[in-house]
Parts: C-alpha cells; sequence; structure tokens
C-alpha cells in the first residue's frame, strides 16, 4: 500500500504574456515547436531530466517571462502493484 | 451563478432567472413546472432571426422542438441550417429540427443553447459565406491578448471567405483545419475555442458546398446581403 511521490516537471506557456519571441523553441525544439504565427505549441509532457537544465534557462531567458516551469508530485508505483493512480 | 468580490459573496442572475423567481413565488412550484419537460422545467426566452418574417423574442416552453420555435417567427425561404446558440454556438441541418431546445438533447443534435439565440438560414443563402462573416466579426471581438486568437481567428475567416469566393486553391480547405486545429484551446479564455467549434460545425453541416466552392465554384449567394445581424456590414473579407 506504500507509494513513493516523485516529481514531475512541466512547461506551461503564458498565453497572454507570450510576444513570440521563440527563443524557447530555439532552446527546447524537443518540446516546443512554433505556429505558423510563430507562437509555442508544447505537447504537455512532462520535461525528461536530461533536458531540464534548458528548461529552466528557456524560462529564464524569456524576455516576456512567459516559460513558466511547474512541478508536481505524482504518486509511483506502489508496493501493491498499483500503478498508484488516483 | 455565485462569485467571491473581496470577501463577500456575490450571486449573479440574468432578469429571465429573476422574472421566473417571481413567478415561482407567487404561483408556486407546480405552475412553474406546468411549462417545459423534465430536467427542465418552466419557459425559456429564445431570439430568432436570420430568414424568418417575424424576428424576434419568444417565450417558449423549455424543450419545445427546435422546428416549433422557429415556426412561430414564419422562416421566408425554407430552412437549410440554423445557428443554435448565438455566435459561439454550432450551426444544426433541417435533421435537428425535431430536437428539444434544451442543453442536453441539443448537445447531442450537435446544436448548442448557448445565448438562446437562432439564426435561420433560407435556401437561397450561403452557409459558407455566412460562416465566413461570423467568423470574421468573431476575429473582431478578439481581445488581443493572446497570439494564437489575434492571428489565427483572421487567418481562419480569411480561409473561408476564400471558400466562399471561389478562390481557393488545392491546399486552403486544409490549411483551415490545420489552423482551427493551432488555435482550439490556445487562448487563455475560451472565445477562440467558441469561434472554432462554430466554424467545424459550418465545414460539417455545408461541406457539400464547401466541396464545391474548393473546387473553384463561387457561391451566387455570396453577395446577398448577412442574414446575422450582428455581422451586418461585414464584409467577407477585411480587403474586399
Amino acid at each position: 500500500m506504500t507509494t513513493t511521490m516523485t516529481t514531475t516537471t512541466t512547461i506551461r506557456v503564458d498565453p497572454i504574456a507570450c510576444d513570440a519571441y521563440g527563443y524557447c523553441a530555439e532552446l527546447l525544439p524537443e518540446l516546443v515547436s512554433l505556429d505558423e504565427w510563430g507562437y509555442p505549441v508544447l505537447d504537455g509532457q512532462p520535461v525528461a531530466p536530461r533536458l531540464l537544465a534548458l528548461a529552466r534557462r528557456a524560462a529564464k531567458d524569456c524576455p516576456r517571462r512567459a516559460v513558466l516551469i511547474e512541478q508536481s508530485p505524482v504518486p509511483s508505483p506502489g508496493r501493491d502493484g498499483t500503478d498508484g493512480a488516483r | 451563478m455565485a462569485l467571491t468580490i473581496g470577501r463577500g459573496t456575490a450571486l449573479v442572475h440574468n432578469a429571465e432567472t429573476l422574472a421566473h423567481m417571481a413567478l415561482v413565488a407567487r404561483y408556486g412550484p407546480d405552475a412553474f413546472r406546468a411549462a417545459g419537460v423534465a430536467g427542465s422545467p418552466g419557459t425559456t426566452l429564445v431570439t430568432v432571426t436570420g430568414g424568418v418574417e417575424h424576428p424576434g423574442v419568444y417565450e417558449v416552453g423549455s424543450g419545445t422542438g427546435l422546428g416549433d420555435i422557429l415556426a412561430r417567427a414564419r422562416p421566408v425561404d425554407g430552412v437549410q441550417a440554423v445557428l443554435t446558440g448565438g455566435f459561439g454556438g454550432c450551426w444544426v441541418s433541417p435533421a435537428a429540427l425535431g430536437t428539444p431546445f434544451a442543453p442536453g438533447p441539443m448537445r447531442a443534435a450537435g446544436g448548442a443553447v448557448g445565448a438562446g439565440v437562432l439564426v435561420v438560414l433560407p435556401r437561397t443563402a450561403c452557409g459558407v459565406a455566412e460562416t465566413a462573416r461570423v467568423a470574421r466579426y468573431m476575429a473582431g471581438e478578439s481581445a488581443g491578448q493572446c497570439g494564437p486568437c489575434v492571428f489565427g481567428l483572421p487567418a481562419v475567416a480569411e480561409d473561408l471567405a476564400l471558400l466562399a469566393e471561389g478562390r481557393a486553391g488545392p491546399g486552403t480547405t486544409a490549411r483551415l483545419e490545420g489552423r482551427l486545429g493551432a488555435v482550439d484551446g490556445r487562448g487563455a479564455c475560451r472565445h477562440p475555442d467558441g469561434v472554432v467549434r462554430m466554424v467545424r460545425s459550418g465545414l460539417s453541416v455545408f461541406a457539400a458546398d464547401v466541396a464545391a466552392h474548393a473546387s473553384g465554384r463561387p457561391c451566387a449567394h455570396r453577395a446577398r446581403p448577412s442574414l446575422l445581424p450582428s455581422a451586418t456590414g461585414a464584409t467577407l473579407r477585411r480587403s474586399a
């Protein structure tokens, strides 16, 4: 019945703040593509550990501070064999 | 609807709800429930406009059939389609005219109750041109905060106008569908999503016209004045 909590990191764009500078797509093409008007499209998947540093840099370097790093706890698989889903 | 303002709570009702409350208080719940259907009792105010002899606001029992409501306003040139729920609503074909006008059944029929507005598209009008005009109007109603809405909605309206004018290229329909996907859910508010839903319903209900216009045949009815009151004077294209 024990579940341990891990953290997943996702990135989100504040659509009001975003002005289509496109730095996030330059830094993180694995996670961010641009639509035809230059605004970022994210797939919403958790950021892989190897990309965490670049994701933080994308948030820090965004001139509009529109890239948001969000961490949320997720239950990892418990010993009882459940998937830990709520 | 209840919402919190500062440390207090505000209860927000529209005038129709308050009028209903007064009638319930005076005559009791049974009298109120004498109109309407189970799950959606009472009456509702519906605005009927477009290709009808007597446009106006009608009080009907909740759940009255869509076609029965339209009949009260006397459609003039038949019913090719109905824009249900207002400009952020959905087009439905005459197959939906038997649908009870209540949120659940309307949603199941691909329509919407929304703001309680029904616009009748007569057989003598072009659904693609009207959809283009509504999209153009709604693009102008953007709060201008989010890029996909600011740039995407005018692009969607432009593609629709090209279709209605018979000036679409071979890729226009695919580009339009791609743009609808690129706008859907990408704003901070739901305005662009409502426009996308309305346009998608139009592409579905007027699919045969879209295909004909996409192959280069402009619509004979495209120059007809707009049916849609708030879009009156709205040109198909901003530069036209």
